[in-house]
């Protein structure tokens, strides 16, 4: 451990240089790498997820007694704002866009050991370490820095579409749900103030926020399955998904954005939290319908127009509206697929047809797609066929279900290349 | 800030890269940028060029306008959509060659 003693200009050098360095480097590498495209929106990426999970683990780390920062300028529920957009380009873009085919692990470790580990607790008032900095910094590098990296490193490669989704997700919750709600309490004077809050209405909020968190992450889970892309505009789908949830609604994440927006707000008590609702909707008349006009429909221009005119922007439907009908094909000689079927058809499912094939696991099999969907996984995409109430459950096991298939999948291919 | 310095208070000093250069800076960023394909497009840019203008000019209410961003493109969007065509011509002409 090195033990400094900075005198006050020389911190305020520091703090300028903490923000304004990552600025000046992340533009010249930006302008330098350019023309390649992926790399960067890999680099912005990157960026948005760490000043999501950056502000995110500093909470967590400073109420853990980890550190806390000096000085009251540009605080954001005592996190300098400054310091932490710094951090975040210097540990997305930055380190990205200057070694992009080194491993992040390789890139993070030099830092965490060789700056942190020496000069972290010599820089006081900047910053004053507590008891357990050193595993405060190691969660802020293992879950803001380091994702934040692969995501940009799997963007720009176009790999790993799954984990990408899933970063993105995260990141757009840490935003959507921390960041902003911190602003408007800052700019209206507001505090979070969680242990005031009586545990019946915290306990009412988490179960009205559930299947919001589940229609929203259902979004983000068809996009990358059926549509083979993020729902982020700049790495698009490549094709129009009106599966799942969005054979109810066509903006899902907006409105389960929203709708958590105002449960916030009202568990809270902030009447400005609920009404960054407004800036929801906002946000979709003056920029996601632009991108409707100028994307979606230019690149699916039978497709898009139609799926509009029978779903809406904002309130689901109760019965959904599929442009094909889907195929369920079930084993009429095993019991627990022929009570699931006999339990499934009086319900009224809509554009579904059901085959009874012998000798078939339970499949699902969407119209111009080669992926069947077995198990819980079928069971799951079926209830979306009833009504939105059993599309929200289904969803939730699609939740779990297809991220397990996923990782048992990549654990076999990665024992093959082992073995091979 | 220089006076204020001399006083003893750095905060305007420490405030200054965020509040003032970093809006300069996406400032430039968007002037440079290549040409967009739709007018609608060129308008948006417009729209938050003048925007960063106003967080950097008005530091006091900085926060709000920048919480508030998403108005910008429902302005345009209005502007495009709902105006009537003689009155929305004219006007964009000012902006848009």
């Amino acid at each position: 451990m090195i033990a400094l003693d900075l005198p006050l200009p020389l911190m305020w050098a520091l703090r300028w240089a903490l923000f304004l360095g990552p600025l000046v480097a992340v533009l010249l590498l930006g302008w330098w790498r350019r023309g390649n495209k992926r790399m960067m929106i890999g680099a912005l990426f990157a960026f948005l997820y760490g000043l999501g999970l950056i502000f995110a683990t500093h909470m967590l780390a400073m109420r853990l007694g980890c550190w806390r920062y000096g000085d009251d300028v540009l605080m954001l529920q005592g996190l300098p704002a400054d310091i932490w957009v710094g951090g975040a380009l210097l540990f997305g873009p930055v380190l990205f866009l200057a070694f992009p085919d080194v491993a992040p692990v390789w890139l993070v470790l030099p830092i965490v050991v060789g700056l942190h580990g020496t000069v972290f607790s010599s820089l006081a008032p900047l910053v004053v370490a507590g008891q357990g900095w050193v595993g405060g910094v190691l969660l802020v590098f293992a879950v803001a820095h380091l994702p934040a990296l692969y995501l940009a490193r799997w963007t720009a490669r176009d790999v790993h579409l799954p984990r990408r989704a899933a970063l993105l997700a995260v990141g757009h919750g840490c935003l959507a749900f921390a960041v902003i709600p911190s602003l408007i309490l800052h700019a209206t004077g507001g505090a979070w103030g969680l242990g005031g809050i009586e545990p019946w209405r915290m306990a009412v909020g988490a179960l009205l926020c559930l299947p919001l968190m589940v229609l929203g992450l259902s979004a983000v889970q068809m996009f990358a399955i059926h549509g083979q892309g993020t729902a982020i505009p700049l790495d698009p789908t490549r094709r129009l998904v009106g599966a799942g949830v969005f054979a109810y609604l066509t903006n899902p994440m907006q409105a389960c954005t929203a709708a958590t927006w105002i449960v916030m707000g009202a568990v809270l008590g902030n009447a400005w939290v609920a009404s960054a609702s407004i800036m929801a909707w906002v946000f979709v008349i003056g920029m996601v319908r632009w991108h409707h006009r100028h994307d979606l429909l230019r690149r699916f221009p039978d497709g898009w127009p139609e799926y509009r005119a029978h779903v809406g922007e904002w309130r689901p439907r109760w019965r959904p509206w599929f442009a094909q009908a889907s195929v369920l094909a079930y084993n009429p000689a095993c019991l627990k697929q022929a009570r699931f079927v006999r339990w499934l058809v009086p319900r009224g499912t809509v554009s579904l047809e059901v085959l009874a094939t012998p000798g078939v696991p339970l499949g699902y099999h969407e119209p111009g797609e080669d992926r069947v969907f077995v198990g819980l996984a079928a069971r799951g995409k079926v209830l979306g066929h009833v009504h939105f109430g059993w599309a929200l459950v289904g969803a939730a096991m699609l939740l779990v279900a297809l991220p397990l298939q996923y990782l048992r999948r990549s654990r076999v291919l990665r024992w093959e290349g082992a073995a091979a | 800030m220089i006076s204020s310095l001399h006083a003893g208070h750095a905060s305007r000093l420490l405030a200054f890269p965020f509040g003032a250069v970093l809006p300069a800076m996406l400032l430039v960023i968007l002037s440079l940028l290549p040409p967009t394909r739709t007018r609608e497009g060129v308008l948006m840019r417009v729209g938050a060029m003048i925007q960063l203008w106003l967080v950097i000019v008005l530091p006091v209410v900085a926060l709000y306008l920048t919480l508030g961003f998403p108005v910008v493109f429902l302005v345009v969007e209005l502007f495009e959509t709902r105006l009537p065509p003689r009155l929305r011509e004219p006007l964009a002409r000012l902006v848009v060659a």
